[in-house]
């Protein structure tokens, strides 16, 4: 039994992709949700084992929604459902955690199939991707740690970088100062490096500061 | 004699106040200029505010719509395949060629979408679409194509816009007009600034097409990098390639 729940704005597409999983009587939709709130909300109080989750959502997009799952939920595979077949958009949510990306399109075919690979702790792109895709970015572990860091996570070391306190960004980008001092640990973690300090000589280093 | 006084002085008078009016034109020109720049400045950002509208309603709305579509179809297919096969055969294969139709026309809104505003843009950010857009053009044009991006940090989204409008109209250039077979697209920061260079190996402008103002293609590029108090450069000689080099200072525009 697999249990997921499926996160769209669109009730249609919700609809049609608890039709297209109830063609399989392994797989229960055990909720639906219409924004970042209410995935938390399901997360937090069901038994969930996949969330098919829409890239695109309105107010936090689906990529923040991912980032926050997958901090707070680390261990629940995130299926990425998604409009855009352009691959920047996978490699994307790959590195923010993603288990699968499926573009909508190729739901019909696809859904069942990446529903049970991300199950089972496999990884799952549409078939419309190259699988170049998937071994890039296995192959990616010789890049320069800051290359693994997120979008937000690369802009918070360039402000820590160039000397602001948490509070001010915090105030810069809207955000609690709680949220940027887990950015910041998360992200001197992956750069692999104790302290602001050590992290400004990092990004002086490769020339991330210019 | 003192009648020839009072001429000149008169002359001399008539000559300054000549001179101020003179001034006074050119400062009403200059203003004229502004405001022209200003309107073409508003024009543009009006310009890609619908852009941004249209696309995004044939991308989320449209083609999620007709996606679903689709999604009803396969399902009234496997209700006909449940109850009789046999006689429902014919209607199977018509409503697997609507379902295919139906798919066609989702990828063109999708090309639609994305020569208006590629939404990667405003999703991923500028060398997300960059590298995008580059992709396109080798598939396109057939040309190789290398691009060297260096580390640049997040901007607005009047920044990030005009210098993904510039490299596309730099790359259409190279495509029109260039005859080329190489490119070299380079994308980096220095002293605050980013520089946008975009070389090629075809057969060069000559020098006066540089600067007269029939080339609008140019002229575009220039207007919005001046109004990003920027420079932009064209490097080229007949036959030895071309080299547009953007060089914007971020300024303000930083995130």
């Amino acid at each position: 039994m697999i249990r997921i729940i499926i996160a769209d704005d669109h009730p249609l597409v919700r609809f049609g992709m608890t039709k297209i999983v109830s063609k399989d009587p392994d797989i229960v939709v055990v909720g639906e949700a219409q924004n970042s709130h209410e995935v938390m909300e399901l997360v937090r109080t069901r038994r969930v084992d996949v969330v098919v989750l829409d890239i695109s959502m309105p107010g936090k997009n689906g990529l923040e929604i991912l980032e926050q799952l997958k901090h707070e939920y680390p261990k629940i595979p995130v299926l990425i459902l998604s409009t855009h077949s352009e691959e920047q958009y996978a490699v994307m949510a790959f590195k923010t955690g993603a288990a699968g990306y499926l573009t909508k399109r190729s739901a019909l075919d696809e859904l069942i199939k990446a529903i049970r690979k991300v199950a089972s702790g496999g990884r799952y792109a549409s078939s419309a991707f190259d699988e170049y895709l998937l071994f890039g970015l296995e192959k990616g572990m010789d890049k320069p740690p800051h290359e693994t860091l997120t979008n937000r996570e690369f802009q918070i070391m360039h402000l820590i970088a160039s000397g602001k306190k948490p509070k001010a960004i915090a105030e810069e980008l809207c955000l609690s100062v709680k949220t940027i001092n887990t950015y910041r640990g998360r992200l001197l973690q992956k750069i692999q490096v104790k302290s602001n300090a050590e992290l400004t000589r990092y990004a002086l280093e490769n020339k991330l500061l210019e | 004699m003192k009648a020839e006084k009072k001429t000149k002085e008169n002359l001399i008078n008539e000559i300054t106040e000549l001179r101020k009016r003179i001034s006074e034109l050119e400062e009403d020109d200059r203003e004229k200029f502004r405001q022209l720049r200003m309107f073409a400045a508003h024009l543009q950002s009006v310009q890609e505010e619908e852009r941004t509208r249209i696309a995004r309603e044939i991308h989320d709305e449209l083609s999620q719509t007709l996606t679903m579509l689709q999604i009803d179809l396969a399902d009234f297919v496997s209700e006909l395949n449940k109850k009789d096969p046999k006689t429902h055969a014919p209607f199977i294969g018509k409503v697997a060629a609507i379902s295919k139709a139906i798919g066609d026309i989702i990828e063109v809104g999708h090309r639609i979408a994305r020569e208006m505003r590629p939404s990667i843009l405003d999703d991923l950010g500028f060398m997300a679409a960059a590298e995008w857009q580059i992709n396109e053009f080798r598939k396109k044009t057939g040309m190789k194509c290398e691009f060297n991006k260096g580390h640049i940090i997040a901007f607005n989204k009047e920044f990030t816009t005009a210098l993904f409008r510039i490299l596309q109209e730099a790359l259409s250039n190279v495509a029109r007009h260039a005859g080329a077979t190489e490119v070299i697209v380079d994308i980096y920061m220095k002293d605050g600034s980013v520089i946008l260079k975009v070389e090629d190996n075809g057969k060069g402008i000559e020098e006066r097409k540089i600067s007269d103002g029939h080339s609008l293609g140019l002229l575009g590029m220039r207007e919005r990098v001046t109004l990003l108090s920027g420079e932009l450069s064209i490097y080229s000689k007949p036959g030895e390639g071309t080299a547009v080099i953007a060089y914007i200072p971020v300024g303000r525009h930083a995130l």
